[in-house]
């Protein structure tokens, strides 16, 4: 199966304690200069739904 | 209908009345006994203890004080497992459960709800005494004998494999494969030792695959799945320095690393030793091990001797002691807030990451770009 977007491989625990996360899945958006702006930890109440994700982009995307 | 407005306004003036006289007469141990279960309906087990316990001490309220407490004791000794996250059973109220109950039926022998929570209570405690994976003796005979091997240099090594092999068939953790790598190298025997610790992964990945459903949060599972390869990865990394081959010793310490997170002693020790045998920077490896709990204490010894003789820019001898402790201490403190933190607002660290063709990918390389970095897992 082909993804539309970069998929790759990482060591749970290294993972784990680079990004400081201990729940899987969790997300991280990352503006324009590499700073993380909003993180998402586990399976969220309202899940990760498309218009959710969108917001938090396009919110990063108009970041001054 | 007014005469109805009238009458129902009096009930409930009434209502008020008769409430607000009820607590003028509760006594202070009754007072207590209603904070004590309040207490324990939010889950606030120490000062709902210390309430009830207050009020067992009143002849008044000792009844139904203990049967409360036997009841919280009961919880915490047998059934708050995984109730909220982290949570474990605590064995030691159990003692205490059964304890509690029995005085409550002292003080009143015919209080029906007591009897029936002792009977509970008595009936966790036999299930208990039928307990299928508390060690065996046989096991524990067999740990003893394979442990007797750390003292026995002259030990034949067909001896020492065999005790490994008795243990290993007794039962199937991979204990004995990793105590029996570490008496190996002890004895000068790398390669076989490095034959035991990878045994030592295909028994620890299938302990666990056999126990799955034991860990309950998949990260559990995760974490001891890291630290069996770690463990192997350290000894097989430790016989290759004894080996003198320090390529293959460094690759193999520095996965231990990874897969270990950087928070074991042995291996902290192991990499300072590679870095000074390589004249490398080693003081940081010898510090990280000594930050950490565990280690056998000749280990540690020698962890702090290396320190002292480190080539290099470090603290005067005279001041290294003062100087390893406030080294010590900020360590553990930047590793504690370390475990609080969250990324928000900080650069995203750099993650070695492979795509699922083998190549390496580099997230520095997205830098002008938002991105979304979603971590899963198949499983």
């Amino acid at each position: 199966m082909k993804f539309p977007f970069p998929v790759a491989r990482a060591a749970a625990g290294q993972a784990e304690q680079v990004m400081g996360f201990d729940n899987i899945p969790s997300t991280f958006y990352v503006d324009r200069e590499g700073i993380v702006r909003y993180e998402a930890g586990g399976s969220e109440s309202h899940g990760d739904s498309p218009s959710r994700v969108s917001w938090l982009i396009d919110q990063l995307a108009h970041r001054q | 209908m007014r005469n109805n407005t009238v009458h129902k306004g009096f009930v409930m003036a009434a209502v008020v009345v008769v409430t607000f006289v009820g607590l003028l007469a509760q006594s202070p141990a009754r007072q207590q006994l209603a904070r004590g279960n309040a207490l324990w309906d939010q889950r606030l087990a120490n000062s709902a203890i210390a309430a009830l316990e207050a009020a067992a001490r009143d002849r008044g309220t000792a009844s139904e004080a203990y049967e409360a407490l036997g009841r919280l004791y009961t919880f915490k000794g047998w059934l708050q497992d995984n109730v909220f996250p982290g949570w474990h059973d605590e064995p030691e109220y159990r003692e205490k459960a059964l304890a509690a109950l029995k005085a409550s039926l002292a003080a009143d022998p015919t209080r029906a709800s007591a009897q029936e929570a002792l009977r509970v209570a008595e009936g966790f405690a036999a299930a208990d005494k039928i307990d299928p994976a508390a060690p065996r003796p046989e096991v524990r005979a067999l740990d003893v004998k394979l442990q007797s091997y750390q003292t026995t240099p002259d030990a034949p090594v067909s001896d020492i494999v065999a005790a490994i092999e008795a243990r290993a068939k007794a039962q199937a953790d991979p204990a004995p494969y990793f105590t029996g790598a570490q008496i190996l190298i002890d004895h000068g025997e790398y390669d076989r030792a490095i034959a035991m610790a990878q045994r030592g992964v295909a028994a620890s990945d299938r302990f666990i695959d056999e126990n799955l459903s034991a860990y309950r949060m998949a990260g559990k599972s995760q974490g001891s799945y890291a630290r069996g390869r770690g463990t192997a990865a350290d000894l097989v990394g430790w016989a290759l320095f004894l080996k003198k081959d320090y390529a293959a010793a460094a690759a193999k310490l520095e996965e231990a690393e990874r897969l270990l997170q950087g928070l074991d002693f042995a291996n902290e020790f192991h990499l300072g030793e590679l870095a000074r045998m390589q004249r490398r920077p080693a003081r940081d490896y010898y510090v990280n091990a000594l930050s950490l709990a565990g280690g056998p204490a000749p280990l540690r010894q020698r962890a702090t001797e290396a320190l002292a003789h480190l080539e290099g820019p470090g603290p005067v001898p005279t001041e290294l002691d003062a100087w390893l402790e406030a080294e010590l201490s900020r360590r553990r403190d930047q590793r504690k807030a370390a475990a609080l933190e969250s990324l928000v607002d900080r650069p995203l660290p750099k993650l070695t990451l492979t795509t699922v063709d083998g190549k390496p990918y580099d997230t520095a390389g997205l830098r002008g770009k938002v991105l979304l970095l979603n971590f899963f897992a198949s499983w």
